[in-house]
């Protein structure tokens, strides 16, 4: 009897989802399936056997996702999701590649013997994985510690899609900060660009449901980050019901009841009092601290979820605003432990859709 | 009242502690599903079905990993688990009632403070790193409070040993005479278990910290070892604050499951409920709130140990 | 052995007779049977997972940088900026070592013993709340 295969059609897959600039709409529908089938999202690709990328291809993106592919223990698939509509199906297809047992042999076995191949070329490392040791730097007190290149995205879960947080470590303190954008830069916001998505019939991005979607969006994100993943998965399904078409019954009370218990979250408020707080000189979206930041998108959540109320809410954040944002998180997030670092970057949630050609500035 | 229990119950430790553990870890599943929309009895299968993907799932090494570090930490938390439980009594008897029993309890869960950096050091990996370092300074803020939770316990009943702790509470239970302490048990339990609002060391913000770079049945050893953990802590609290077995008509044990069932039920629905709790801020909590409320709570059982 | 240890027994209420130094060696054989019992179940679920997982050796993989390439070893020296809050810990964990056994004379020793363990406990809180104040407990 064949018990592995057995134990693998049992197991619940565990998806690793990367979002490539362009790649909002595929996200959403892949979380939506991923979360009406009952599966998994990793946290790292070690514990993951499912690849999902969402978003268009780019050559840059596409050597880190190979390299992610790597680290991904076996048996695994890989999907590529374009669009929105290949979601349900490239899904399908990823976990028929996931039980076919004697296709992950041959891939496992082909990954040994390229290992061993290597191993017997023989580069004479003197250090393990020919790596070297960490190198060390002033700190802010002067004194002289190790530091640690770490990037933060493009492949991270609950992330800005296509950033990269090129940044240096001492303990678990950023000491210097750096963006770089991945992948490719022409199109538009998902949030401001005119829906063409089958599932949403308004076309409107100044509709408050699609505002509110938005700001769903962000706030689970942060959520996610703020270690409450109950509090973001619900937002993740309300999120999706704000993007049907036809919104189901009780589903303002139902927002207005998620809004008010996040709001009240004494701990959240906690966690994100006075992180990344930002002057009166950047645009309105953006000011306060994370706490004033997530508040706000919570006020859209509740204004779309009153009841015969007019579409007057604010349309979602246009490009400028995104660029500050991004121009914001070098200098925001150095001096910061990792926890408040990522924090800070949740709570800006800048849109790389929206940024255009825009080049970040130089970091911190 | 008889202290210890036959040998062979020493089987039932670990019987015991993983199925109050696959407990936890459904309910949490459940509660879960029901917050994504999907059918919440999906959730009772659900540690089943990753253990079986994890069983299957290859195992992975870095170059430069120290092995012997990664490995050991990992095996380490279900050790602590299960060593733990020696002195947890069912009903009226546990395996081994030391009369040291709280001291042993207390150096068994400072295991895990060793098991996690090994496993965030011995990756080789930035993310385990700040994970394991992480959880360093979560014991440093949690233990004092929670040491002194335990020896206030123990100061009630003028005892280390845990079949006195419950014996002194034949008249009133802990949890009344000493609520402070016993709120404090409760938090700590969560912070030693990494557990929930304490789980940063192998939070989401950090790709799985401490636990990043493990798959396969080494992932699925840490995280069955965590949920036992959860449970031993939990059981802990029924002798040294809810009586022990003690209760009207059932037998001894089936108290003590049904008191263990209904504290592992409140942690679960206390990490549904919370978000993550940042270290750096609550380090300060710890020390300036926590130890001075512990500790006037240990001046008000002391004096009323003196008095009674 | 223990001195400490037959107090203990004398106030357990309901207890047999007075456990003797023969029990105190004897106690510590079950949790080797469970530290067994544990390296049993560990190894056992190891080796089911060599029987059925996919292949039996490690894959060898690059640490995870959100797909960017290892530049360092990531084994470093740690910057341990909460290092103050350990030397506190240190001070009242070995106040911990006189607190245990504390526990079992309060009874006997009465109010002295109350005062004196409080009056030590008290110093030791003034020390935490300097540091407070020195900012001991912040760090970012």
């Amino acid at each position: 009897m064949d018990v592995t295969g057995w134990l693998l059609r049992r197991a619940v897959p565990c998806a690793f989802v990367v979002t490539a600039i362009g790649g909002t709409g595929a996200r959403l529908a892949v979380e939506r399936a991923v979360r009406e089938r009952g599966w998994r999202q990793a946290l790292a690709p070690a514990e993951a056997d499912l690849l999902v990328v969402c978003g268009p291809a780019d050559p840059e993106l596409d050597e880190m996702l190979d390299r992610v592919w790597g680290q991904m223990p076996g048996p695994r698939a890989r999907a590529g999701v374009p669009s929105p509509e290949g979601a349900d199906e490239a899904l399908d297809r990823a976990r028929a590649d996931l039980l076919d047992t004697a296709a992950q042999r041959r891939d496992a076995d082909g990954r040994d013997r390229a290992a061993r191949e290597r191993a017997g070329a023989g580069d004479d490392e003197h250090m393990p994985g020919g790596l070297a040791m960490a190198d060390r730097g002033e700190d802010r007190d002067g004194l002289a510690l190790d530091r640690l290149h770490l990037a933060l995205g493009p492949a991270l879960p609950d992330w800005p899609a296509g950033l990269s947080l090129r940044t240096v470590l001492q303990g678990d303190v950023v000491q210097e900060a750096r963006v770089h954008l991945v992948g490719a830069r022409e199109g538009s916001s998902f949030w401001t660009a005119p829906r063409n998505t089958p599932r949403t019939a308004d076309p409107s991005p100044e509709h408050p449901r699609t505002t509110a979607a938005a700001a769903l969006d962000a706030a689970q994100r942060l959520l996610f980050v703020a270690g409450w993943p109950a509090a973001a998965l619900a937002g993740r399904r309300l999120r999706d019901a704000l993007l049907e078409p036809e919104a189901g019954p009780g589903l303002g009370a139902e927002l207005r009841r998620w809004a008010r218990g996040v709001r009240r979250s004494r701990l959240l408020r906690w966690a994100t009092d006075g992180l990344g707080a930002v002057g009166d000189r950047a645009p309105e979206e953006l000011r306060g601290d994370a706490t004033d930041r997530w508040s706000r998108w919570l006020d859209r959540i509740e204004a779309a979820a009153e009841p015969g109320r007019s579409a007057s809410a604010p349309a979602p954040a246009g490009s400028g605003t995104a660029r500050a944002a991004l121009d914001l998180v070098p200098e925001l997030v150095v001096g910061r432990e990792l926890a408040a670092a990522r924090l800070i970057v949740a709570s800006l949630d800048p849109d790389t859709e929206a940024v255009g050609a825009h080049t970040p500035e130089r970091g911190a | 009242m008889s202290g210890a229990a036959p040998l062979w119950t020493a089987l039932l430790v670990p019987v015991l502690l993983l199925a109050f553990g696959y407990g936890a870890a459904a309910g949490t599943a459940a509660l879960r599903a029901r917050a994504a929309g999907t059918a919440p009895g999906a959730g009772l299968t659900a540690p089943a079905r990753e253990a079986a993907r994890l069983l299957v799932q290859r195992r992975r090494t870095i170059p430069g990993a120290d092995t012997l570090l990664w490995r050991l930490g990992g095996a380490l938390v279900p050790a602590a688990a299960v060593l733990a439980a020696l002195v947890v009594p069912l009903g009226p008897a546990s395996v081994g009632d030391l009369s040291v029993g709280v001291v042993w309890f207390n150096a068994m869960e400072v295991v895990v403070w060793a098991a996690l950096w090994m496993l965030g050091w011995g990756a080789d990996s930035a993310w385990g790193l700040v994970g394991g370092y992480r959880f360093l300074v979560q014991g440093l803020s949690y233990e004092l409070p929670h040491m002194f939770a335990l020896t206030t316990a123990a100061l009630g009943a003028g005892s280390l040993r845990v079949s006195d702790i419950v014996a002194a509470q034949e008249q009133v239970w802990f949890a009344v005479l000493m609520p402070a302490a016993f709120a404090v048990y409760l938090v700590s339990a969560l912070a030693m278990a990494f557990w929930g609002p304490f789980g940063t060391p192998v939070g989401r913000d950090l790709a799985g910290g401490a636990a990043a770079e493990l798959s396969g049945v080494d992932l699925l050893v840490l995280r069955a070892g965590r949920y036992m953990f959860l449970a031993v802590v939990a059981a802990m609290a029924v002798p040294l604050f809810l009586g022990g077995g003690a209760g009207p008509l059932l037998p001894g044990w089936a108290w003590t499951l049904a008191k263990t069932a209904g504290v592992v039920a409140l942690l679960v629905w206390l990490g549904h409920r919370l978000p993550a709790v940042r270290m750096d801020r609550f380090t300060e909590v710890g020390w300036v709130v926590l130890v001075p409320v512990t500790l006037l709570q240990a001046l008000v059982v002391a004096v009323f140990v003196l008095t009674r | 052995m223990d001195r400490g240890h037959a107090d203990g027994d004398r106030r357990g209420a309901g207890r047999g007779a007075p456990a003797g130094e023969g029990e105190h060696v004897d106690s510590f054989v079950p949790a080797l049977v469970l530290a067994g019992i544990t390296a049993v179940l560990v190894t056992g679920l190891y080796a089911l997972s060599a029987a059925v997982r996919l292949r039996k050796p490690p894959v060898a993989c690059e640490p995870f940088l959100s797909g960017t390439a290892a530049t360092e070893h990531a084994a470093s020296r740690y910057h341990v900026r909460w290092y103050a809050v350990t030397l506190l810990f240190l001070a009242f964990d070995m106040e911990m070592v006189f607190m245990y056994p504390w526990v079992l004379v309060v009874a006997d020793k009465g109010v002295p013993a109350v005062v004196e363990m409080f009056a030590f406990l008290a110093v030791l809180v003034a020390a935490v709340l300097y540091a407070w104040r020195e900012g001991a407990f912040r760090w970012t």
